[in-house]
């Protein structure tokens, strides 16, 4: 009957605005521990837990309310300079956030949240009633914290009843008559006194007649079936302008199509002249220029700023140090940076850990920072920036840094290195070591992301999103962990090769540069096709040699490509072109080293690479198998 | 009662705006407009011809409150009826909201026959049904 019966879609569109609403709280009540008496943080905070309070009356979780009532009082008190606030009181207030997040978590699963913990409700009413004196104030307060839920129950009708009827009578008799207004007014803070929560109706009278039925219903329906399970973040928010301009170019689009229509009437009767021909190139020009923009344009609605992933980790990072005995401060940086949607979420977890390996591993202690002559409290940057056609964020501590030494020492004791190549290491690839499967020493469950992940697993995830991770390290001055990211992940820039008649798409990101292999300017290094490129000797691989095809006319280009690890030429028959292309994953079938395919302009098929696969296993090719051919 | 009446409803929170809506909606009124502030709402009303306004109380740049006192203050807006919405009755912030100039209050959470009745009285003083 009602849109409520849209209460699934509702309750969405809440928990992602509440969500943001809450990681703001929690980062300005970490501001609030250093400037405890900033009036626009308890103001702010204030509004938050009153906004979430709102939102929660309309889809009746009354524990949530409850709580956010609380809370909120709390802080009207706080603002009002009735109460101060205290590291004890801040630590409840931290648990009570906590509290609404979990009953968050319920409301995504399409739970009702259990009421809050007890402790919890009991904490913050006995803050509130901090400086109460009245008896009658103290046990009042204290029945609702005790008996949880039934508290609500049994104290809504007499305060419905005290209440709004009241206020309702009163409100009618000021605006009929404005001379009433200064008795109650005049009342010297008699209004203020009152106890706030005593006064709040959770609902008109008229709600429960009327809106039982279905709110029950829904209500129990969603108690016991848990298998409607609300797939947490599968909207979006988009600035309205963004939708506009989309709607804009696929409407000019329509008009560029409906001219191109036009003109295949007239070539089609005929009509070949030269004005007829310039008209369609420039449409097709047009119609081509329309559709990049519009490509554009829709990926800028699936942009968002990472600021919404970044805001989550200062309260993380806090616990953290809390519990290592560490005191930190947690700078964020370009928080406006934007990035795709799929990747703000992906990176959610790998971030957690890299921010919990500082803290915990890169952070000294505040006595060992002292003796080492830094101020107490440690300093954990997290940037973000766009760099050209890419996202560079990254995570810098001020700690002891990474002991090249150390971390081989290490990996020899693991065993996941040999004496030998421990020697030749150089330190660069020796804090590699830390994302190789088996170091990362603590296997400890995280309390926040939920699960232990390794760096290796960081790594991995980071590569998923076609994205590098690299470590720079001073000793005794700290670490910035750096990641690369491509700005999205639906288009993908490459570079189009061919061998023999098919052609395949290198990511362009790997790309350093195009040269011509000359066969006479070839040599034999170790027994493998090496050229010189301005002094540097570089393997050749030929990408038929990596696909396991036989090379069959020796190749004339090599495209230098540059990855994580190593440079090398990658020689092909020849080029295509570059090219943006959306990537199809291949169903059922999975070639070794092909990520996908795309269509080129002409139609026919292109085969994406896949460089890391194709490159976990290169054969060894020797100069003459690949130029020396009986062609 | 006139359901092409043209709404303005002010709330920080999109959530709140939307089940605002969706009352109206479900009263029949469909003409609705949204603001996210008191600042971007007395813009609105400056540039729209509005008929009524509902409005929250807390919200960051211009309260409800300011809001209301802005548009009484403004002769080309001062005859609109205002529906304050709060999360609490409490006996300051209803004087306050009458001294005002209120045209009524609600308080959160209400459902579309409460909204309706409290539309009806004000539309009724207002004179503006039909």
């Amino acid at each position: 009957m009602s849109d409520f019966g849209g209460m699934e879609e509702l309750l969405q569109d809440f928990l992602t605005e509440a969500n943001e609403l809450l990681s703001d709280v929690d980062n300005k009540l970490l501001d609030l521990e250093k400037r405890p008496d900033d009036a626009k943080l308890l103001n702010d905070i204030f509004r938050g837990f009153h906004t979430i309070k709102g939102g929660a009356g309309f889809l009746n979780v009354d524990e949530l309310v409850k709580l956010c009532h609380l809370t909120e009082s709390l802080f009207d008190r706080l603002r009002n300079r009735e109460l101060r606030l205290s590291a004890e009181l801040l630590d409840v207030i931290l648990s009570a956030t906590m509290c609404v997040r979990e009953m968050f978590g319920a409301l995504e699963r399409s739970v009702l949240p259990h009421p809050a913990d007890a402790d919890i409700l009991t904490a913050l009413q006995n803050a509130l009633d901090g400086n109460q004196s009245a008896p009658a104030a103290a046990t009042e307060a204290a029945a609702p914290a005790v008996t949880a839920a039934p508290a609500t129950a049994a104290t809504q009708p007499t305060t419905v009843a005290d209440g709004e009827p009241d206020w309702q009578l009163l409100y009618d008799g000021l605006l009929g008559r404005e001379h009433v207004a200064a008795a109650p007014a005049s009342e010297p803070g008699a209004a203020a006194a009152a106890p706030v929560h005593e006064v709040v109706p959770h609902r008109e009278p008229g709600r429960r007649a009327i809106d039982q039925p279905e709110a029950e219903g829904a209500r129990a329906g969603r108690r016991d079936t848990d298998k409607v399970v609300v797939a947490q973040e599968t909207t979006i928010r988009i600035d309205t302008n963004r939708l506009d301009q989309v709607l804009n170019l696929s409407g000019e689009i329509g008009l560029a199509k409906n001219r191109l229509n036009c003109l295949r009437t007239d070539i089609l009767s005929g009509k070949t002249d030269t004005e007829t021909l310039r008209a369609l190139d420039e449409a097709t020009s047009h119609l081509d220029l329309l559709v990049s923009d519009l490509q554009n344009a829709v990926m800028k609605t699936r942009m968002q700023p990472i600021g919404r992933l970044f805001q989550k980790y200062p309260r993380v990072a806090r616990d953290m140090a809390r519990q290592l005995g560490k005191t930190i401060d947690l700078v964020l940086e370009g928080e406006d940076t934007e990035l795709d949607k799929t990747m703000i979420e992906e990176l959610g977890d790998p971030l957690i850990h890299l921010i919990r390996n500082a803290v915990d591993h890169g952070l000294e202690s505040p006595a060992e920072r002292r003796a080492a002559g830094k101020s107490e409290t440690a300093m954990v940057k997290l940037s973000a920036q766009q760099v050209g056609d890419h996202i560079r964020l990254s995570i810098t501590d001020d700690g002891r840094g990474m002991r090249p030494d150390v971390l081989k020492q290490k990996a020899l004791q693991k065993g996941l290195i040999d004496a030998d190549t421990a020697a030749n290491m150089d330190d660069r690839h020796a804090l590699q070591l830390v994302f190789m499967p088996g170091f990362s020493t603590k296997e400890q469950v995280s309390n926040f992301s939920g699960r232990g992940v390794g760096m290796d697993v960081v790594k991995t995830n980071i590569q998923k999103l076609n994205g590098r991770i690299d470590i720079k390290s001073v000793v005794g001055e700290g670490t910035t962990f750096t990641i690369s990211l491509p700005l999205t992940l639906a288009i993908l820039p490459v570079l189009v090769v061919r061998i023999g008649q098919q052609s395949f798409a290198v990511p362009l990101s790997l790309v350093r540069e195009i040269i011509t292999i000359r066969p006479d300017e070839v040599q034999e290094v170790s027994g493998r096709a090496t050229l010189l490129v301005r002094d540097e000797a570089l393997q050749i691989r030929s990408l038929a040699g990596l696909l396991g095809w036989r090379q069959e006319i020796p190749p004339a280009y090599g495209v230098l490509m540059q990855t994580t690890v190593n440079s090398f030429i990658l020689a092909v028959d020849g080029f295509v072109g570059r090219d943006d292309v959306v990537i199809k994953p291949l169903e059922d079938i999975k070639p070794k080293g092909i990520a996908g395919a795309t269509l080129s302009g002409d139609g026919s098929v292109v085969l994406v690479l896949d460089m890391e696969q194709l490159l976990a296993d290169p054969p060894i090719e020797k100069r003459n198998e690949l130029f020396d051919m009986a062609a | 009662m006139s359901q092409n009446l043209k709404f303005l409803v002010v709330d920080d929170f999109s959530t709140m705006r939307r089940i605002i809506r969706n009352l109206l909606k479900e009263l029949g009124f469909t003409n609705v407009d949204e603001a996210e502030d008191g600042v971007a709402g007395l813009a609105k009303l400056r540039g729209g011809d509005f008929d009524f306004v509902i409005s929250d109380w807390n919200m960051p740049n211009m309260t409800g409150i300011e809001l209301l006192r802005a548009i009484r203050a403004d002769a080309a807006l001062k005859h609109l009826p205002v529906l304050m919405v709060t999360a609490e009755a409490k006996k300051e912030n209803i004087i306050e909201a009458a001294q005002a100039g209120a045209s009524g209050y609600v308080v959160k959470p209400f459902t579309a026959a409460t909204l309706d009745e409290k539309l009806g009285k004000i539309l009724q003083k207002q004179g503006v049904s039909q």
